[in-house]
């Protein structure tokens, strides 16, 4: 006898309470469509039950992995299906520790050295910082822009997401007058948010590749 | 995270629990690549259901591998519906290995603890 297999409505059924329980992203959203339906039709040929009754059994077990939540590694504004937060706190943890290093490192660093720079060397190290300031806003923008035009979803996707705010920072770095002090020193917390955000800015490209190959893995169907 | 199993032998699921990235790992380098629903029925069958891994648990070890590079994804067209494979990258392969010795390695100390043998030379 041939394993019993769901219709397209009881597998559009499935598809519905995925949407309910917003779970969108595409390499999420397949392999929990995938195991789901095999469960519904290994149950209910072992026990011989109808798909209603055996469709609340199976999605009862998962309703705990699409509760929505949020974590402070992004912020209570970014709730999303437990599922969903779980692997991308497994993808961001690391960068997250190294964004902060990358803000307190030069600003302790900066703040403790004794040195000072000629009023020359203050003026075209100020125009050179300020020009990388406009680039690297320039290219979260440009990045910030190509992936609001991406309609697929991704454990990536919500990554940018959740670090799109960081422009602001650009924004801060490109109209901060003078990253020097009255007494020719870098000024720390401004040196500080520069190296922040071009770490920000380069994690963020990092994230924007791998959205685009997930886009390329799961568009085949 | 949801228990690491349904079953009622909860006292043994717990000994399980810190073992799941090894055993996906040496399932993976057993047969190539699986799907999530493939490794919870071979890991059901293979002991005879005394270690059901939930979703709740099969899916975040899952992603935490491939996040530290040791899985790698295939995705495959079935019906009308695609399937996710996870495979062994590389640095998997190896990673199986020092996991496996580890695990040897706690298996002996715990026998040695647990079942001594008492010698009167």
């Amino acid at each position: 006898m041939a394993a019993m297999e769901l219709t397209a409505t009881q597998i559009e059924r499935i598809e519905h309470y995925l949407n309910r329980k917003h779970v969108k992203h595409v390499d999420i959203r397949i392999e929990v469509l995938d195991h789901i339906i095999l469960d519904i039709e290994a149950l209910i040929e072992k026990e011989n039950k109808d798909f209603e009754t055996v469709f609340y059994t199976v999605t009862s077990q998962w309703n705990t992995q699409f509760a929505e939540t949020s974590s402070s590694l992004f912020g209570i504004g970014f709730i999303a299906p437990r599922i969903l937060i779980h692997k991308a706190k497994g993808i961001y943890r690391t960068y997250f520790f190294m964004l902060i290093a990358s803000y307190f490192l030069p600003l302790i660093f900066f703040s403790y050295m004794d040195y000072s720079f000629s009023e020359l060397a203050q003026f075209y190290v100020n125009k050179l910082l300020h020009i990388a300031a406009i680039f690297f806003a320039s290219f979260f923008l440009f990045l910030l822009i190509k992936k609001e035009r991406s309609k697929l979803k991704t454990t990536y996707s919500f990554l940018l997401k959740t670090q799109s705010m960081a422009i602001f920072i650009g924004l801060f770095c490109v109209f901060t007058a003078n990253f020097f002090d009255k007494n020719g020193a870098f000024n720390p917390i401004s040196i500080g948010l520069l190296i922040a955000f071009v770490y920000t800015t380069l994690v963020y490209f990092y994230f924007y590749i791998k959205h685009k190959q997930a886009v390329n893995t799961y568009k085949i169907l | 995270m949801r228990a690491f199993t349904k079953d009622k032998n909860m006292g043994n699921q717990k000994l399980y629990k810190g073992s799941l990235q090894t055993i996906i790992l040496k399932l993976l380098a057993q047969n190539n690549k699986m799907y999530g629903y493939e490794i919870t029925q071979y890991v059901k069958e293979l002991t005879k259901g005394e270690l059901q891994i939930t979703e709740g648990a099969l899916y975040p070890a899952l992603h935490k591998l491939e996040a530290d590079g040791l899985l790698d994804v295939e995705v495959a067209k079935v019906g009308n519906r695609l399937r996710k494979y996870y495979k062994l990258t590389e640095s998997g392969s190896k990673e199986t290995a020092n996991k496996l010795a580890e695990m040897q390695e706690f298996l002996k100390t715990m026998q040695q603890l647990v079942n001594p043998r008492f010698s009167l030379d």
